[in-house]
């Protein structure tokens, strides 16, 4: 990552974002790839789930075009209409994740749920809402 | 969804100054996305963009963009 040029506070916080996210991720796939598995053996959904995780990690550090990146960002990615997109897709992520939380409060007076098996699929719709959003305003943008 | 009462002058204005949209848009520094965006009317460009795109054209702020 040294380039041999003084670093400026966006390089060093950008540095620090990463270091802290790549130790958080990677213990919450260590984790999970050891506490959610059926009597102490790993499941190939266990290592799928791993695996993608980490993935998720290294994709993000190399090629986000925001702050959580290793590599400088783009300013022609990074422009103000993909940071407007990404304000309202973070928008919609957040209503869906809501919606989806008010549904399983009524799903729970009939069926009891409970937090550990909600909110994965909390967390799956948020980031979809989030993702299809984005992907319609980027897509509006070429025609 | 353009923006009702903003009527944008920034297609005819690049025509004008033989742009494409590619072009501009490398000259403003941004994607041509967002140009075509703001020709659009979906997208109302930031001050500091606006004034880019007048200073690169030649023209003044009010000339791109205006009330109805």
């Amino acid at each position: 990552m040294s380039t041999g040029k003084p670093q400026t506070p966006d390089v060093r916080r950008r540095a620090l974002l990463i270091a802290v996210s790549v130790m958080l991720m990677t213990l919450i796939a260590v984790y999970s790839a050891f506490t959610d598995n059926i009597a102490g053996s790993w499941a190939a959904l266990d290592l799928i789930r791993a695996a993608a995780l980490l993935f998720l990690v290294l994709v993000l550090s190399t090629r986000s075009t925001t702050s959580f990146t290793m590599n400088r960002r783009d300013p022609v990615l990074d422009d103000e209409l993909s940071r407007a997109n990404r304000a309202s897709a973070a928008r919609y992520g957040f209503w869906s994740l809501m919606l989806g939380l008010l549904l399983s409060f009524v799903i729970n007076l009939w069926i009891p749920v409970e937090l550990a098996q909600a909110a994965p699929v909390l967390m799956a719709l948020g980031a979809a809402g989030a993702t299809l959003r984005f992907v319609v305003l980027e897509h509006a943008g070429d025609a | 969804m353009p923006e009702p009462g903003l009527r944008v002058r920034l297609k005819e204005m690049r025509m004008h100054a033989g742009l494409t949209q590619a072009e501009l848009a490398v000259r403003v520094g941004v994607s041509r996305k967002t140009i075509n965006t703001v020709e659009n009317g979906v997208f109302i460009p930031s001050t500091l963009l606006a004034l880019k795109l007048a200073s690169v054209l030649d023209r003044k702020v009010e000339d791109l963009f205006c009330l109805d």
